[in-house]
């Protein structure tokens, strides 16, 4: 009960005529921005965090919130419509989205994802008012050797991606794993296939190869085939589209898509590190094993979107656990709160929810608030997304272009970035062309170093011995959460196989 | 076409490899593993592969066959123009290299709304610049004389 009187106190902090306007504010700019390709919700909440510095602690953090949300809902519109993913986390939200949207679904599957990431949301912040302490204690113990299991479990969403032509898939993770392995590296100092530039020290970021692969070449694809020479739209078919609404048949799909991948982003966003890019590529991948029909997902199936939206937006308020809590950063993006909430002079942690109530159950509470005004302005701003892209395609495509290449290079002020993103592009515009798959160079890229460095550690720890997987506890759950997952599919795969057969003797 | 991007990745692969094996240690002193560990098992491997996918193409017999022409010339100026959209942003900066970029590619793609193009053309690089570089205060690329 004590839970629900502190939720109480929360919302009568969080519901005041200012704090809701701030709330609105926060949530419509975040979702402005995590629409343009490069914005992701760490970038947004960074560039607009001297507008809070005049507002009290609470009404700032509201904001900043709900800017974090409206960023991760706005991440997936360019996503669907345009194949760009704006983050890493929108990466697998581009499988199914955009097929939805070429098959002249785009409204639907908008709204789809609106309600996907609403359940998402709410269902990750509820978990939070109910178990935040268990799971910050359980994910306390998670080292290197949990975390480079979580990120083979991610990379087994590569196998998914290479079920058309497994030899160019492999090839095309390959070429994101050797493009991960740019910079120094971090244990040695060592540059690696730097050729002495200082800007590849650093390594190459997912934001400009992601864009460049998936935004520019699709339009240079789009182009290839003629789209700009077609009155109005051009890739997406809203000539076909009769209807805004999902049909009934969608939710009756996605009744148990959007809460079991809810509470899967949960999990996973709560360990820190991890995060909604692993959380969503493992939600798609549980969802293709468990679905009757594996072959329709990435040809424009519903629970395709439906999964990834549910989890990354549940995975979000998941990596909140660990920084209310622990006051440790899940993401990038909670960093940059971890920051704002230090400028305040509120330290999260352990003691923050006793020294604070009002100020942690106020933004716990806000949350709620956050997510419902999120799927209201979804519901509206839509129709006008959809609108922008029905301009056609020859004066969108140049404009697309522009923002794209803004968007790259605002995030380093980086011009090296600038003509890597475009260089992508060329690559992707071929690789899409020839059947390559970019979406598994992009993963590769992301959980690769993710991957090879929880690895070095993992072995440092150990010292060199790969015992430590099934000696450590947390290790062992994950192993077999993992034998489970592996198996089950596999079950499902046969038992498919052998109804498929059935019914062909039939 | 496909010929000469399998003949570009497979250059790039094998010069990746030789790297990760001439340039890189495999283990470090201490015996852990060095900075060419997994190098040089992607580059091996990614060379197999290509070898792989290059032989598969060959026997298939697609990989000197022509590739039906769609509308290549089209996307290859878009190529050209992004390219050096790129080139003027270092050179001239956002100001002058956006509305020469959407006024050429306007100017070629949309050739009859001359008037719409003009006005885009202004327009849109204006929009832009307020929403990044006023209202989101993110960098510009400024370019070399200002």
């Amino acid at each position: 009960m004590e839970i629900f009187d502190n939720l109480l106190m929360g919302l009568s902090i969080a519901i005041t005529p200012i704090n809701l306007m701030y709330l609105l504010i926060g949530a419509s700019i975040g979702m402005m921005i995590g629409a343009i390709p490069g914005f992701g919700p760490s970038a947004g909440i960074a560039i607009l965090l001297p507008l809070t510095f005049s507002m009290s602690p609470i009404s700032a953090v509201m904001m900043l919130a709900a800017i974090y949300y409206g960023a991760m809902f706005g991440g997936t519109i360019t996503a669907i419509l345009l194949n760009t993913p704006g983050d890493s986390t929108t990466v697998a939200s581009t499988f199914d989205g955009f097929p939805l949207a070429q098959r002249g679904r785009a409204g639907p599957a908008l709204v789809m994802q609106a309600c996907a990431s609403f359940v998402g949301g709410t269902i990750g912040v509820i978990l939070i008012t109910l178990l935040a302490p268990i799971f910050s204690m359980v994910t306390r113990s998670f080292g290197p050797p949990e975390f480079f299991l979580l990120c083979v479990m991610g990379l087994l969403t590569l196998v998914a991606l290479m079920s058309g032509n497994w030899i160019l898939g492999l090839i095309s993770a390959l070429i994101g794993f050797a493009l991960g392995t740019v910079g120094v590296d971090l244990e040695t100092g060592h540059q690696r296939f730097t050729f002495g530039a200082v800007e590849l020290i650093g390594g190459i970021h997912f934001i400009p190869v992601a864009i460049g692969l998936f935004g520019i070449g699709e339009l240079f694809y789009a182009f290839y085939n003629g789209a700009h020479k077609s009155g109005s739209g051009g890739i997406i078919q809203y000539q076909n589209e009769s209807r805004f609404w999902p049909t009934k048949q969608d939710l009756i799909d996605c009744k148990y898509t959007m809460p079991r991948n809810s509470i899967l982003g949960f999990v996973i966003g709560i360990i820190p590190g991890a995060g909604a890019t692993i959380a969503s590529l493992m939600a798609y991948s549980l969802e293709r094993s468990l679905s009757k029909n594996p072959e329709k997902f990435g040809m424009g199936e519903m629970r395709g979107l439906v999964a990834p939206e549910s989890a990354n937006n549940a995975a979000s308020s998941g990596a909140m656990v660990p920084l209310l809590t622990l006051g440790i950063p899940g993401s990038a993006s909670t960093a940059v709160l971890l920051a704002a909430f230090l400028m305040w002079g509120l330290r999260p942690g352990p003691l923050l929810m006793e020294q604070n109530p009002e100020f942690a159950w106020g933004l716990i509470s806000s949350m709620y608030l956050g997510n419902m005004a999120l799927l209201v302005l979804s519901v509206f701003a839509i129709p006008l997304f959809v609108y922008i892209i029905k301009a056609p395609y020859r004066i969108l495509a140049p404009l697309v272009l522009v923002v794209c290449t803004l968007g790259t290079f605002s995030v380093n002020a980086s011009i090296v970035e600038t003509f890597i993103m475009l260089a992508a592009g060329i690559v992707g515009f071929y690789m899409k062309r020839l059947g390559f798959s970019p979406a598994a160079v992009v993963l590769a890229l992301v959980l690769g170093p993710m991957a090879e460095e929880s690895l070095r550690q993992t072995l440092l720890i150990s010292r060199g011995s790969f015992d430590i997987f099934f000696i450590r506890q947390a290790s062992v759950y994950i192993l077999v959460f993992f034998a489970a997952i592996i198996l089950g599919g596999a079950f499902l795969n046969s038992q498919r196989r052998r109804d498929k057969l059935k019914e062909n003797t039939v | 076409m496909r010929l000469f991007f399998y003949a570009f990745m497979l250059l790039a692969a094998i010069v990746y490899t030789y790297m990760a094996f001439f340039d890189l240690s495999f283990l470090t002193n201490r015996g852990r593993m060095g900075p060419g560990f997994f190098p040089r098992f992607i580059g091996g491997f990614l060379v197999l592969c290509l070898v792989a996918a290059i032989i598969k193409e060959a026997r298939l017999g697609k990989l000197l066959e022509k590739e039906p022409d769609g509308q290549m010339r089209d996307a290859a100026v878009l190529i050209g123009l992004a390219m050096t959209f790129g080139v003027l942003l270092v050179v001239t900066g956002y100001l002058i290299a956006t509305p020469l970029f959407v006024g050429a590619a306007l100017l070629y793609f949309n050739s009859k709304h001359l008037l719409m193009n003009g006005a885009i053309t202004l327009a849109a690089p204006l929009t832009i610049y307020v929403l990044f570089g006023q209202v989101l205060n993110a960098s510009l690329p400024h370019g070399l004389w200002w």
